[in-house]
């Protein structure tokens, strides 16, 4: 039998204070809104069942976006193996995109022009490599220790410290001109 | 404007990394440093632009309720089944029937002992030698000929056992090759069966496996394959076999006679 502790009751009231959380992180690791709600649908699925092994104390936070990055670092090296073929209203997209949203080419008037520094944010942090980015964002965002990072990124916290570093030497590079307006 | 203080070191103190004491020096040192507070108001407003909410980043209202409903099923798909139908432990019990006869098969095979392998081998070599007509050489029967023609063909001295003639007629002596070995035989006949010597060097052989006897003042190893007794012994540096069909009782005879091997 299911725990009565281990059922969707319980999860959900673990999980759902995560949720804000799994979904900026999904919006910024997927280029769609579709893919991100697959992607935290699918980490709220694999947690589920793994629920019931969760060693008690275990910061569900962390293990959460631990499972969230595993995920997409798989359909990552799917999406490798198998290119998707885009339909002509991405390629549109795309194209737009390409050539009409230069970050690192706006001028300061241009910036304050467009007032959309947001989006410009966006830009800038899809042009670091996964990894910087979240990176970047799990220590200035979400306020994670190295420690935490670390584990959630599977790798050493001297790793944290220097992509932690040159992620955010990129940043003030790409958005200088955001900062010094 | 700048500070000779490592930047890193700031950083680690804008991200809380820092020990209680190393924090409160460096929170000093901003009181008076104007490189640090410029570098930490650069790295506030950057921070502040990584945080400026987007309205991508609102959770869709929709997602909640589908996750619920994705864990719902899931919750119902892994849940056990209450009642099982008496076909369930029909196939249950020819699962366990099939499980213990695999067991039983397994212990039985455990159980039997293993013949080692010089034996198959000494045995197999006598069966498929008698198959294939390979011929014993004609060699005069006496121990100083029938070393020489061992000399030029196996690496080590040969002992040849001192039967009485009248007994046990040499039939001839035969070079065999087995287990990446040369190995020497003599047979001798004995009411119309075969009695084979077989020596080889022994090296890392080991008879451990099998059943110890003693004959004589020699510890010899007993052991029955296909239809042929086999009795093993260490005799220096060589391992030494007589094997044949024959009964074991004259298999021991013939070696108690042939005890002196020169």
């Amino acid at each position: 039998m299911t725990e009565p502790e281990h059922g969707p009751e319980a999860f959900e009231s673990a999980a759902k204070p995560h949720l804000p959380l799994l979904w900026r992180c999904a919006r910024r690791l997927v280029r769609t809104g579709h893919e991100a709600e697959d992607l935290v649908q699918e980490t709220c699925l694999k947690a589920f069942r793994a629920w019931h092994q969760l060693q008690p104390g275990t910061d569900t936070r962390a293990w959460l976006v631990t499972i969230l990055l595993n995920i997409a670092r798989d359909w990552a090296r799917k999406a490798l193996r198998q290119p998707e073929t885009l339909g002509l209203d991405e390629l549109t997209v795309l194209y737009q995109q390409d050539t009409t949203e230069p970050a690192r080419a706006a001028t300061p008037e241009h910036a304050a022009g467009q007032a959309e520094v947001g989006r410009l944010v966006r830009l800038a942090l899809d042009d670091l490599s996964p990894e910087f980015r979240m990176t970047v964002l799990l220590a200035d965002v979400e306020e994670f220790a190295y420690r935490e990072i670390a584990d959630i990124m599977g790798c050493p916290i001297g790793t944290v410290m220097s992509r932690l570093y040159r992620a955010r030497h990129l940043l003030r590079m790409t958005l200088q001109v955001v900062l010094e307006d | 404007m700048s500070c000779e203080r490592p930047s890193a070191q700031l950083y680690l103190y804008l991200d809380g990394e820092l020990t209680p004491p190393e924090a409160s020096e460096m929170a000093q040192h901003l009181q008076t440093c104007h490189a640090c507070q410029a570098e930490m108001a650069a790295h506030r407003r950057l921070q502040g632009l990584l945080r400026t909410p987007l309205p991508e980043h609102e959770v869709p209202e929709r997602l909640w309720p589908a996750l619920h409903q994705r864990l719902v099923q899931e919750a119902l798909a892994t849940a056990p089944q209450p009642v099982r139908r008496p076909r369930h432990r029909l196939w249950l019990s020819l699962g366990s029937l099939a499980a213990l006869l695999l067991v039983a098969l397994v212990v039985r095979l455990w159980l039997t002992p293993t013949v080692p392998i010089v034996v198959q081998e000494v045995v197999d070599s006598q069966i498929r030698a008698r198959l294939m007509g390979v011929p014993y050489i004609q060699v005069p029967a006496t121990p100083d000929a029938i070393r020489r023609w061992f000399d030029d063909k196996v690496d080590f001295a040969v002992l040849v056992p001192a039967l009485p003639q009248a007994h046990y007629p040499f039939l001839g002596a035969r070079l065999n090759y087995f287990l990446n070995r040369r190995v020497a035989e003599m047979a001798y006949a004995s009411n119309g069966h075969v009695l084979s010597f077989v020596m080889f060097a022994d090296t890392g052989m080991t008879l451990s496996a099998l059943s110890p006897m003693r004959v004589g003042n020699r510890t010899v190893y007993v052991q029955t394959y296909k239809g042929y007794t086999t009795v093993f012994w260490q005799d220096g540096t060589l391992l030494c076999a007589l094997v044949s069909d024959l009964h074991l009782t004259v298999l021991l005879e013939a070696l108690q006679q042939a005890h002196t091997m020169t």
